[in-house]
């Protein structure tokens, strides 16, 4: 990949990246740090790196140096001990983004990262799979099981919907 | 083969399963005669039956749970509706289950209702969120180019600090005097002081006090310059003239060119001072003229490079300054650095910087 594609790549995937890390983490300085961390990571390894396959490896990359963060920081929450009528709740909400997007704080981060990639990027389960080194039938599981959690914490539906 | 009291087991288990050839039931039938314990022993094995087992009748009681049904089947989809609502959104489904889908959907307007449910879960990307500084991610290609490379761009360098030096040059000496006369005054041996220089004028010492330079400006006003002897750069003419006059008394003082301006810069920077003193042709070849070169050098030092005679002048100085100068009069900020790299300076770093780009090179010396 030349230094051009490199900053083509600035131009199309930092916006991408940052969403999916800022999403996943709800921290903006360490989100930028991610991405920044993420596009130095292809730098270095500008000269193995084809620019057809710059965008997974961005989001790879992100995925991974965010999971190192978490784990640093001690954030992590386990979703399968969650107890999810744990997690309904009786509020009246009349913005239902704003609601998903509490449920979403809930999740693990693995399910948390396979929804955003799936939802905000578009991937199938196998490029996900790539991304978080998860088989495709562990994505899927994945998927189906947040989405179940997300579809739970909506408790009432007359009253949201 | 013969039947003994050694391999009869194998003619009793083939005889007990029916396979014993027919040919041999004469020779069994001799041996159990012959050995009535063993034909004791077969007719046990024939009464009690011990050659067969009789089948279990347990079973496995969750045996309904582990078959599998086609996904198809409608009984499937209704009772895992909410996993096949997100199979149907993921694109999971093939035609046919999503044809069956469908039909269910359309008859159970309550799955239909959490379907819509399903259908509201999914995230969009906010787009007005972008990466606060894009451009800082960016790179920029750095050239590293060898020393060869960088000749051409020191040539030009050179040219131009050439080109600059002369026009220094003619601009000075076409300047500020139009015409020159000088003259010295002698002063008498009663007013010998300390400020006074002994010079020799036909074999004779004179002391000369002061030289009187007329100088003619732009604007055509005619001036005179009272010079003391001991300020003006006599040291140089005076002295040689006093050397060559010690090794050959009879010699006058010779031509010289003198250059005053590092005492007085509103003066000439050359004076002739053949003009004031008497010459002797006898002593022309003795006397260390500056050569144009010398005369070129101790300019650029003090003009353009504001450093001493006697300092070291060397490529990198005078390209680093032509570039310095080029940089000026285009307003690019051009600049030539050098600096070392480690702290003993085997490694230097030889660098163009621009308001625009660097470019930069490394040499191990």
């Amino acid at each position: 990949m030349t230094t051009g594609e490199f900053n083509k790549s600035v131009d199309n995937y930092a916006d991408n990246v940052y969403r999916f890390i800022l999403k996943s983490i709800k921290d903006e300085d360490k989100a930028k740090d991610i991405v920044q961390d993420s596009f130095e990571k292809l730098w270095m390894n500008v000269d193995s790196v084809s620019f057809t396959k710059v965008r997974p490896y961005l989001f790879t990359t992100a995925y991974h140096t965010m999971i190192d963060v978490i784990r640093r920081d001690k954030k992590k929450t386990d979703f399968e001990s969650v107890n999810l009528s744990a997690y309904s709740h009786t509020e009246q909400y009349s913005d239902l983004q704003e609601i998903l997007n509490e449920a979403l704080g809930k999740l693990s981060e693995i399910q948390r990262s396979v929804i955003l990639l799936r939802d905000y990027e578009g991937y199938s389960y196998e490029e996900i799979g790539e991304i978080t080194g998860l088989n495709e039938s562990q994505v899927k599981v994945y998927i189906y099981r947040a989405r179940l959690f997300l579809k739970n914490y909506i408790v009432s539906p007359e009253t949201v919907l | 083969m013969i039947i003994d009291r050694n391999n009869y087991e194998s003619f009793f288990l083939d005889y007990l399963d029916g396979s014993l050839p027919a040919g041999l039931l004469p020779q069994l039938k001799i041996f159990l005669d012959n050995n009535p314990d063993l034909a004791s022993e077969l007719e046990e094995l024939q009464n009690d039956g011990m050659m067969s087992l009789t089948p279990e009748t347990t079973v496995f009681i969750g045996r309904e749970s582990l078959k599998k049904t086609d996904r198809s089947d409608s009984r499937m989809i209704r009772d895992y509706f909410d996993e096949t609502c997100i199979a149907f959104l993921e694109g999971d489904l093939n035609a046919e289950e999503k044809t069956e889908f469908d039909q269910l959907l359309k008859n159970d307007p309550s799955k239909m209702i959490i379907f819509r449910q399903f259908e509201k879960l999914r995230f969009s990307p906010d787009l007005n969120i972008h990466y606060p500084d894009v451009s800082s991610l960016k790179k920029f290609p750095v050239r590293q180019i060898t020393t060869r490379k960088l000749i051409p761009y020191f040539a030009v360098a050179a040219s131009l600090l050439l080109l600059v030096t002369l026009w220094f040059i003619l601009r000075e000496q076409s300047g500020n005097q139009k015409e020159i006369t000088s003259s010295v005054k002698h002063t008498p041996d009663s007013s010998v002081n300390s400020e006074s220089q002994p010079i020799m004028n036909n074999g004779k010492t004179t002391l000369l006090s002061e030289i009187s330079i007329k100088k003619k400006s732009h604007s055509g006003s005619k001036r005179t310059e009272h010079i003391p002897a001991n300020i003006i750069a006599i040291k140089y003419d005076v002295l040689s003239a006093n050397r060559s006059t010690e090794n050959d008394p009879g010699s006058a003082l010779m031509p010289a060119y003198r250059e005053v301006s590092s005492m007085n810069s509103d003066l000439l920077s050359v004076v002739p001072v053949n003009e004031i003193l008497t010459t002797s042709a006898a002593n022309k070849k003795e006397t260390e003229y500056p050569t144009p070169g010398k005369l070129i050098s101790g300019l650029i030092k003090k003009k353009l490079l504001r450093k001493e005679e006697d300092e070291k002048l060397d490529i990198w100085t005078i390209a680093g300054e032509g570039v310095r100068q080029f940089g000026k009069l285009t307003g690019t900020g051009m600049v030539l650095t050098k600096h070392c790299s480690d702290p003993d300076c085997k490694v230097v770093t030889y660098a163009l910087n621009t308001k625009g780009f660097e470019i930069s090179t490394q040499k191990s010396k």
